[in-house]
């Protein structure tokens, strides 16, 4: 849900601007949970915000435990409504309102940006933690912690022991702000050094939970994806480290913050090998070796699959063993002794004979027959006329003069007729 | 016992449309010979003439078929060729079936006659001939080996 959803709310019938500012201040989840709360018909100006904030909360006891976040949030809901509207800044508004309440409301986006960009990786943290207020932190450790709860490989207890205590607010803010890439054990925060260097990483990790880089801000599928990374370099690490080391490094995280430089670039050091390039040169040189198929090449056969070679002496020699009894077999089935072998002899010159006395029918002869129909041929022009010929012409005579006897005598008729 | 040129001689003659010549060489060899060798000989050239005549998937239609053909010819050889006992001899030749419930004299006999109305039919001159006189001449020498 968006926060231009909040302008569906019953409320948005009053020309109220400061609300409309107050809906946004509030992060979306809290908007769709408010709205769904509020009566449908209820007067928007006959009670504040903050009555009808803690009208809300008293009509849901299941919300209880999160009495301190709602009741900033509510608390600074009132303050926006009482303070002119201020300014709009381009891009999205939820955390608009509170930067304003934690005084960063004179530094413009990039100048928020700028030193975090200057700095080192670690030094984004840094400047993240010292700028960020405890209330904030609480915030984002609120929602930090909500969505590193769906994520694989990363246990609920962990997540609330290592960030529900939130030591100083700094720790907050540095546990909150990097919870799409940190975790419980201690190659996630190896991970975490290499990724804060990135510029997105590091607008989305320093504090400035944009709606779409923080992962638990309305979106879920993105904190999955961040956890199943975090989760994978997780194992990755894991694997290459032994249970006291990793002890061992939790702890110094817990107690020092940043990590020594020498932590960073073992760090550092072991990200490449799992994901830079020398591990894809490793893989693309001695895959076939390990036992891994490259993409594109033949798949690793096994040693025993001899079935695109030639065959082997042994299965030669099988091969001939399969057709020695055939002839054999051929042998017992055709050559069978017999002792009056004269008389058989005789039938077969007798047949011989036979076979040379009548030779094979050698069947009828062809007729060749034509396929289409054959003109007959015509007579010559000068061909003699023959006693039917002469017969047709005095026929076709005698009916010619009839007719033009008759012509004329009717001609005639008419003639003396007219006269 | 390897088949020799005197034994091969009266097959020849009788193949050649001789059939005076291969009565006067068959009576030349001993019955040793002719019980073993020339026995031997006639059932290898007809194993090889059929596996000319034939392919090796030959069905049996055209088996039938053949031997039809070749008991249509004369009275004779009617008479005398069993059509079932030619079918199965022909069709031994590809299948490996068992002849043991045919009698060796009417297995030999119909392989001979069967023998002579397929060289007829091929038409074979003095070369072809030897050379398929050579090619049974080897199985039967496998056999009597």
């Amino acid at each position: 849900m968006s926060a231009d959803g909040n302008a569906h709310v019953p409320q948005a019938d009053a020309p109220d601007h400061a609300a409309d500012q107050s809906q946004q201040a509030a992060s979306p989840g809290d908007a769709g949970r408010q709205r769904s709360d509020v009566p449908a018909r209820q007067p928007p100006d006959t009670r504040t915000r903050q009555e009808y904030a803690d009208a809300a909360l008293a009509r849901s006891p299941g919300r209880a435990q999160e009495t301190p976040a709602r009741g900033a949030l509510a608390e600074h809901a009132s303050r926006q409504a009482e303070r002119p509207p201020p300014e709009r800044v381009p891009g999205p508004r939820p955390e608009a309102g509170k930067r304003a309440e934690h005084g960063a409301e004179g530094r413009t986006r990039q100048e928020y940006a700028d030193p975090m960009l200057a700095g080192p990786p670690g030094r984004v943290h840094e400047t993240a933690a010292r700028g960020a207020p405890a209330g904030q932190d609480k915030w984002q450790a609120e929602q930090a912690s909500s969505a590193r709860a769906p994520g694989p490989g990363l246990a609920p207890a962990d997540a609330r022991g290592e960030h529900g205590a939130a030591p100083s607010p700094g720790q907050a803010s540095q546990h909150a702000g990097q919870d799409h890439v940190s975790g419980g054990a201690q190659p996630r925060t190896e991970v975490q050094g290499d990724l804060a260097g990135m510029p997105g990483a590091g607008r989305a990790i320093g504090g400035e939970p944009h709606p779409v880089s923080r992962p638990g801000a309305g979106h879920p599928a993105g904190g999955h994806a961040v956890g199943e990374t975090v989760a994978h370099a997780e194992d990755m690490s894991t694997s290459r480290q032994d249970s006291g080391n990793r002890q061992a490094t939790e702890q110094d995280r817990g107690d020092t913050w940043p990590p020594p430089q020498a932590d960073r670039d073992r760090a550092r050091t072991l990200y490449e090998e799992d994901f830079g390039a020398k591990r894809a040169v490793s893989d693309a040189q001695p895959g076939r070796d390990r036992g891994t198929n490259v993409v594109g090449d033949k798949p690793v056969k096994s040693p025993g699959d001899t079935s695109d070679l030639p065959p082997t002496g042994e299965e030669l020699l099988e091969t001939a063993d399969e057709d020695a009894p055939r002839t054999e077999k051929v042998h017992n089935q055709f050559y069978k002794s017999f002792d009056d072998i004269d008389d058989a002899a005789k039938t077969m010159v007798t047949s011989a004979k036979a076979f040379l006395d009548q030779p094979p029918p050698t069947g009828h002869p062809g007729v060749l027959v034509d396929t289409q129909p054959q003109w007959e041929p015509e007579s010559a022009p000068n061909a003699t006329p023959d006693a039917g010929s002469f017969a047709e012409i005095a026929l076709v005579s005698v009916v010619l003069g009839d007719r033009t006897i008759d012509w004329a005598r009717h001609k005639l008729a008419e003639m003396r007729g007219r006269g | 016992m390897p088949v020799t040129d005197e034994q091969v001689a009266p097959l020849r003659a009788l193949l050649a449309r001789q059939p005076e010549e291969h009565d006067r060489l068959f009576s030349l060899l001993d019955q040793t010979a002719k019980k073993t060798s020339y026995q031997a000989l006639v059932s290898a050239a007809f194993v090889i003439a059929a596996q000319r005549r034939f392919a090796q998937d030959v069905s049996p239609g055209e088996v039938i078929e053949f031997v039809g053909d070749v008991r249509s010819r004369s009275p004779q050889v009617a008479d005398q060729v069993d059509p079932k006992i030619a079918e199965r001899v022909i069709m031994a030749v590809f299948t490996g079936q068992s002849l043991d419930d045919i009698d060796a004299r009417t297995s030999w006999e119909t392989q001979s006659v069967l023998l002579v109305a397929i060289i007829y039919d091929e038409h074979l001159d003095d070369s072809g001939l030897d050379e398929f006189l050579a090619e049974a001449r080897k199985l039967a020498d496998q056999w009597l080996a």
